[in-house]
């Protein structure tokens, strides 16, 4: 086995699916209608949500597009307080964007003695 | 008809208001400007919401200026004319284009109101809030380092604003462009400001607090020069305007009604083209019981800045007396009344608003494009032992001003941020919460600079303002000072800004885990191994690989849209010496889009135990991390990302790339367990690429 077959880069699991990860669940794609996204949640289901549903600890799924969705959680008032006696910013609202869940591309070569591998 | 024209008189009385040209007048007239002017685009480049509070301790008015940008400006419209009916500033608050002079009357003389409110051509004693203080005001602002500074700043800038446009406002009035007393009887005779208190201002008044006033209708005026806003020669001024085509209670038409005359020093109107038109006065005011008629005298205007002619039907009246006067062959009067205020204010209020309007956007003209450089990342900074910071911004910036080209001046650049606690937000930027106040580092100044029309690089130096790496809500803003020119605008010390809001700092890390191979899906520390333990299976053939060592190491960041391809190591927005097995480094970067692309190169690759030479190039899309407060709809929203670090042999990290061995990167069980072997990875250094 030459080398060049040998070495790859990889971008570690725990890093790429890092961005996809919101609580318990991450997001797959589009669902059958523009209001429902696809998602796996904790127990591995890949379930629809749709656009106003609330999923528990996350928010309320609030916009959805091909790269990411939104969900929406308005603070409590004990939450503002606790951040307001720290002295920071205590919004009204949190919006967490969780993108889309990338798959590995398959590798290519480049280059006599390279060995190139690509993912996103 | 003698009875009918008293009668008239008589009832405009009561529709005056004590004041003069009054708080409710500027008020509104000014909130119509700013509502029509560019404010609201500014205050975005700001980063400052249309309801975002400036300053509140400040306020003088309350009533009027709620702390956000337009109540400022409101609040300097109203204060400009002092704290008290009669304040001495007023003097300064008239403007003859025609012989460039302030007020006078007797030994009582003011500043011309040009002078006064621009300042353009030397200071005046009493005077901080005119357009060359708001001009000193909007520099400190940008370049302030702390955010009491900053809004401080901002909020008597825009207070200043308000004094200037106060200044065109009181133009469009003819009194105040006539020389026409008008302060009323009841200030204080040292303060020179005699003759009857306006019933044009007092009906203005009236008509500004029953919304009555006709604020539209007129678009933004654009003039090369704040001066020209009042008087540009050639008769654009809104001072031109007034004093040309308007007759005031003071200067009113002499002379017989067939060879009407100008008032003294006043050429213009002077009955060129005069037409009278008389009125039942049942038309005028139905319904009421009087009798007789009114003889309405109307004049030619012209607007030299659309260049449009028209006739005022209206612009004066015969008096009660006139009529007599003309049969004893006396020296007939004129008079005003409401009918001929209506007149005017139809002409000349939507115009005052137009032109102050248009003094906020001259303002406010000048503006920067601001763009990532040619490495893409703004922002770039090794982090090593858990310290780092940025103390280099690169950008590319062109100059957006319409129509006006800088010449050398003076450039900075501000990066804005918040410190983020309760976690790392390097590692857990959804989980960190930030500062209720935003923080600020500025560059030191580039000098005798200018900004052309193609974007230009410029590396700024934060190395005595270095910029956190642990921060959230980052945005940027690159500042011109010096001369703005152009056949449309032209102003020798001019502000031209960019604002730009770009993601978060994301930490990187790159390295080398070919210290481990994998062999049916176990894996193997091949660290130092011999011929005979790399053949696991005792076959005679080398089962197990690695590991290799790279000389130099490099990480490009780039566009998604660039293809990935090859790189000069000078190209590289990172670099290190090189990495031995379980070696690893890590920079923390800034940039603007969604997503990107993330290379790493290696041209030197040996393998340290066959002494193969080898290279390698990898990319990766990699997501942006956000963690920033926005203001919608008037609520503080904070907007994250769920981007969050994962533990790697030793190292935790929302981001690493690693050279590994194929047959660890093949096996699934292998791929998963690298993460977690026994030997840690050792940090080590790198930098920058360009000195950054």
């Amino acid at each position: 086995m030459s080398l060049e077959k040998r070495l790859v880069i990889v971008a570690l699991a725990c890093a790429a699916a890092a961005d996809a990860m919101a609580g318990d669940i991450s997001y797959l794609r589009r669902g059958r209608d523009p209001d429902t996204a696809l998602v796996v949640d904790s127990g591995r289901r890949t379930q629809e949500i749709r656009k106003g549903e609330d999923v528990a600890d996350v928010g309320r799924l609030a916009e959805i597009d091909d790269e990411e969705i939104v969900f929406e959680r308005a603070l409590r008032d004990e939450e503002r307080k606790d951040l307001e006696r720290l002295g920071l910013a205590a919004p009204d609202v949190r919006r967490l964007h969780l993108r889309r869940r990338e798959q590995t591309r398959a590798a290519a070569s480049l280059g006599a003695r390279a060995t190139v591998f690509s993912a996103d | 008809m003698k009875s009918a024209n008293m009668a008239i008189v008589l009832l405009a009385i009561p529709l005056m208001s004590s004041h003069a040209y009054d708080l409710e007048t500027h008020w509104r007239m000014s909130l119509a400007a700013t509502n029509t002017s560019s404010m609201n685009a500014i205050l975005a480049m700001l980063q400052v919401g249309t309801s975002s509070k400036l300053d509140l301790g400040a306020i003088a008015r309350p009533q009027i200026n709620d702390g956000t940008a337009a109540g400022w400006i409101e609040e300097g419209s109203i204060v400009e004319d002092g704290d008290s009916d009669c304040d001495p500033r007023v003097r300064n608050h008239f403007y003859n284009p025609l012989n460039n002079a302030g007020y006078l009357r007797g030994v009582i003389e003011g500043a011309p109101s040009v002078d006064w409110g621009l300042e353009d051509r030397g200071s005046i004693a009493g005077q901080e809030n005119s357009y060359a203080d708001a001009r000193n005001l909007f520099w400190s602002a940008l370049t302030a380092t702390t955010e009491a500074d900053r809004q401080r700043n901002l909020a008597l800038m825009l207070r200043s604003i308000g004094q200037v446009i106060h200044l065109i406002q009181d133009a469009a009035q003819p009194q105040h462009t006539r020389n026409d007393s008008h302060a009323g009887l009841t200030c204080p005779l040292t303060l020179g400001l005699f003759g009857p208190k306006s019933l044009y201002e007092g009906y203005a008044e009236a008509l500004a607090q029953t919304g009555q006033l006709p604020y539209s209708g007129y678009a933004n005026v654009s003039l090369p020069r704040p001066r020209d806003y009042w008087d540009d020669e050639v008769g654009r001024g809104i001072a031109e305007f007034s004093n040309r085509n308007f007759v005031s209670a003071g200067t009113n038409f002499l002379g017989p009604p067939d060879d009407l005359e100008p008032a003294p020093g006043l050429p213009s109107p002077n009955g060129a083209g005069a037409r009278t038109d008389t009125v039942d006065i049942q038309e005028l005011m139905p319904g009421t019981s009087l009798r007789g008629t009114m003889t309405f005298i109307g004049t030619l205007y012209d607007d030299a800045y659309v260049q449009q002619a028209d006739f005022n039907a209206r612009t004066s009246t015969y008096s009660i007396f006139t009529a007599d006067l003309a049969a004893r062959r006396l020296p007939p009067r004129y008079t005003l009344n409401r009918f001929n205020f209506d007149a005017a204010l139809a002409l000349l209020i939507p115009r005052a608003v137009g032109y102050s309007a248009g003094m906020i956007d001259h303002f406010f003209r000048g503006t920067l494009e601001i763009a990532p450089p040619d490495r893409f990342s703004y922002l770039v900074a090794p982090y090593q032992d858990g310290n780092g910071q940025f103390t280099q911004l690169k950008v590319k910036v062109r100059n957006t001003t319409p129509d006006a080209d800088t010449g050398a001046g003076t450039v900075r650049a501000v990066v804005r941020y918040r410190e983020a606690h309760l976690t790392d937000p390097l590692l857990y930027p959804a989980f960190a919460s930030l500062d209720s106040e935003p923080s600020y580092a500025v560059s030191k100044p580039i000098e005798n600079v200018s900004i052309g029309r193609e974007l230009q690089a410029l590396d700024f130096d934060f190395s005595e303002s270095p910029i956190p790496l642990k921060v959230g809500d980052v945005s940027l803003i690159v500042a011109f000072r010096g001369p703005l020119v152009g056949q449309t605008f032209t102003e020798n010390d001019a502000i031209a800004f960019g604002g730009k809001d770009v993601f978060e700092p994301q930490l990187i890390d790159f390295g080398n885990s070919t210290d481990y191979d994998c062999y049916q899906s176990t894996l193997y520390d091949v660290a130092g191994a011999t011929a005979q333990s790399r053949d696991v299976n005792r076959d005679g053939r080398q089962d197990l690989f690695g590991p290799v060592t790279e000389i130099g190491s490099y990480v490009k960041l780039q566009s998604s849209q660039t293809p990935a391809d090859w790189f000069a190591p000078d190209a590289a927005s990172f670099a290190s010496p090189g990495f031995g097995y379980a070696e690893f480094a890590r920079f923390v970067a800034v940039q603007d889009q969604p997503q990107y692309l993330l290379m790493t190169e290696s041209l030197n690759i040996v393998d340290d135990y066959s002494g193969d030479f080898s290279q390698h190039l990898a990319w990766f899309i990699i997501g942006r991390s956000i963690n920033r407060l926005v203001e919608q709809d008037g609520k503080l929203v904070h907007e994250v990302s769920a981007y969050s670090a994962g533990a790697y042999r030793g190292t935790e990290t929302p981001l690493h790339t690693d050279l590994v061995n194929s047959n660890v990167y093949a096996n699934e069980a292998c791929r998963n367990g690298i993460a977690s072997v026994g030997r840690p990875m050792r940090e080590t250094t790198g930098s920058p690429v360009g000195n950054d």
